[in-house]
């Protein structure tokens, strides 16, 4: 009985073994086929005899991004850029506002808690035309500062979500413990709470830094100086520009725009499901 | 704030120095907390509540470069919006990538996370094999795509060449027939959130399947009896993220078709990009089309907050 319930778990366990390196397989075929090309010279590319291997390894792609321009590393820079000013601000102000609104009593917390749930289900695509108008009058549109306002603003509400759930589990005796020594309520929260709260800071982290390297949308609208792309506008411009800017460069541009993402990646993973999980059930 | 000095000395008991002290911590409390609040409550007011109200009003007004007509549209702009063969072949071409997507990827992931959850040899290895289409950006991921499946110098046409299938290779995202399918092919990789999944699928209690195996279940009855029902919530859950994901389609179209061939992978998201971005005369027309594309948004996010407070019960 136990014999013949082995040699079935076995079977068993091949097949999904099988199963799994055949996503596996469909997961990382076009990734290992854009790094592979990344490698072959021209002639290799544009041509109907295509070999999975490079058949003479070269390094000239990569030589011709550097070379092109300042272009590639530039919309990965401005990125970083955007990134990098967006996250202070965000983590900055949503620690604040996630501490007042878990464990701070005051009027209004609820109207602010529930409003922060409200926005959060509104498409971006309705805010889109009025920050434009509101942009041209203020005379912000097309310029870095006009991309990073409404960045900051539009993933405030998910960032504050997150931090007021790292908040909220903490216990009141601890601030309590502290005023009675004397403490203000700034030491309070920047020496008491604050620390306790890496976790949530290293969530809104990662996911405003993902949610930057993907974004579109405000990013195609609000600027369109190719000097201050980001890196998806910017691998669009220069996808169209199709000749100059071939396969070959291009998938070598794409390897190297990935590094900043697998770095932040691997430093953060652990946060990752975690995140998600908080940002997937704030609208419910 | 005159409430809560009420609350307090009616409460309490304490002699009245100490209810004096106990309200003006509150005080101080509920000061510091506005102080904290408050630099978040601007920012979001400026960029996210203003605009939502602005161009909530601009559905029913007239705007051009010189001037807003506030009111003077009526329902006007509504009646273009929804009698406009754009704004129709938009709504059902979402609907219907929506209606493809959604079931696939939702099956998928489940599939993935299934497997992951029962494969006692290699896990971590095939996690993060599966894990790399989510850190790699979304538009690299396309443009990746972009050129498998080039028409002329695209590894897919070159194997279907290579193998004799030279007739069925195509022009995968020009061509009226394929680009759906290749739309659709392209957003599934990564096989959908079977992260969500999986952290549902590890949060069953791991008795349910030992008793269920003593009694001598196949995995597909272990699947049937014990996986599908204790899944439910997760379930529910992940469908309304990726209907919502699937309605809110965008980063493709603007990265792989750019809304061709001939206009008709224009999804709703995308035509209203489109119009903003033909200019100031259009800024109604579009606020119009986002508002119908939000109430269609809600409108689904409500059913199911609804749905899932009903089976909770």
């Amino acid at each position: 009985m136990l014999k013949r319930f082995r040699a079935y778990d076995s079977r068993y366990q091949f097949m999904l073994v099988v199963a799994l390196t055949v996503l596996c397989f469909i997961t990382i075929a076009p990734f290992i086929w854009v790094i592979l090309t990344a490698f072959k010279p021209n002639s290799e590319i544009y041509t109907t005899d295509l070999h999975l291997l490079p058949q003479n390894w070269t390094l000239e792609q990569f030589g011709e991004v550097v070379q092109k321009g300042d272009k590639l590393p530039r919309y990965v820079w401005n990125t970083m850029i955007y990134s990098v000013t967006t996250i202070s601000a965000v983590v900055l102000l949503s620690s604040m506002a996630g501490y007042a609104l878990a464990l701070l009593r005051f009027k209004g917390a609820q109207i602010i808690i529930n409003s922060v749930l409200l926005i959060l289900s509104i498409p971006w695509i309705i805010l889109v035309v009025p920050i434009l108008i509101f942009e041209f009058r203020l005379r912000i549109w097309n310029t870095q500062i006009g991309l990073i306002l409404p960045y900051i603003a539009l993933f405030l509400p998910m960032a504050i979500w997150i931090m007021r759930g790292a908040f909220l589990g903490m216990p009141s005796e601890l601030g309590e413990a502290a005023r009675v020594d004397g403490a203000n309520e700034f030491t309070v929260f920047s020496r008491v709470y604050l620390p306790m709260a890496k976790g949530g800071v290293a969530t809104v982290i990662l996911l405003t830094f993902i949610d930057i390297w993907n974004e579109v949308l405000l990013a195609a609208s609000l600027v369109i100086n190719p000097q201050i792309a980001n890196i998806n506008t910017g691998l669009r411009i220069l996808a169209d520009e199709g000749q100059s800017f071939a396969f070959g460069v291009l998938s070598a541009a794409i390897l190297l725009a990935m590094i900043p993402t697998f770095i932040v990646f691997i430093v953060l993973q652990r946060y990752y499901v975690r995140g998600i999980s908080e940002g997937a059930l704030a609208g419910f | 704030m005159n409430t809560s000095q009420i609350d307090v000395t009616a409460t309490s008991a304490a002699p009245p120095h100490l209810e004096r002290r106990v309200w003006a911590l509150e005080q101080r409390q509920s000061r510091f907390a506005w102080l904290l609040v408050l630099p978040s409550l601007l920012l979001i007011a400026l960029f996210i509540g203003y605009p939502v109200v602005y161009s909530f009003l601009l559905t029913f007004s007239t705007f051009t470069v010189q001037e807003v007509g506030w009111f003077n549209a009526g329902l006007s702009n509504y009646e273009r919006v929804l009698g406009d063969r754009a704004f129709a072949g938009a709504l059902s071409f979402t609907l219907l990538y929506t209606l493809v997507y959604v079931p696939i990827s939702v099956g998928l992931s489940l599939l993935v996370a299934v497997l992951l959850q029962q494969v006692k040899i290699g896990t971590s290895l095939f996690r993060s094999l599966l894990f790399i289409p989510t850190v790699i950006p979304i538009t690299m991921g396309l443009l990746m795509f972009q050129w498998v499946l080039d028409n002329n110098n695209g590894v897919v046409n070159n194997m279907l060449r290579d193998a004799g299938l030279g007739h069925l290779a195509t022009n995968w995202l020009g061509d009226l027939d394929t680009v759906f399918g290749s739309l659709v092919a392209v957003t599934l990789w990564g096989f959908g959130p079977w992260i969500l999944m999986l952290a549902g699928l590890l949060g069953i209690p791991k008795d349910y399947y030992e008793a269920a195996r003593v009694d001598g279940t196949t995995p597909w009855q272990e699947f049937l009896y014990i996986t599908l029902p204790q899944m439910r919530n997760t379930l529910v859950i992940v469908t309304t993220l990726q209907v919502i994901k699937a309605l809110k389609l965008f980063v493709p179209i603007y990265m792989l078709t750019g809304g061709n061939p001939a206009g008709r992978t224009q999804s709703l998201y995308y035509l209203v990009f489109l119009k903003v971005n033909q200019g100031q005369n259009w800024y109604a027309y579009a606020s119009t089309v986002g508002w119908v594309f939000t109430a269609l948004v809600l409108g689904f996010s409500l059913l199911t907050t609804f749905l899932l407070r009903t089976r909770r019960d």
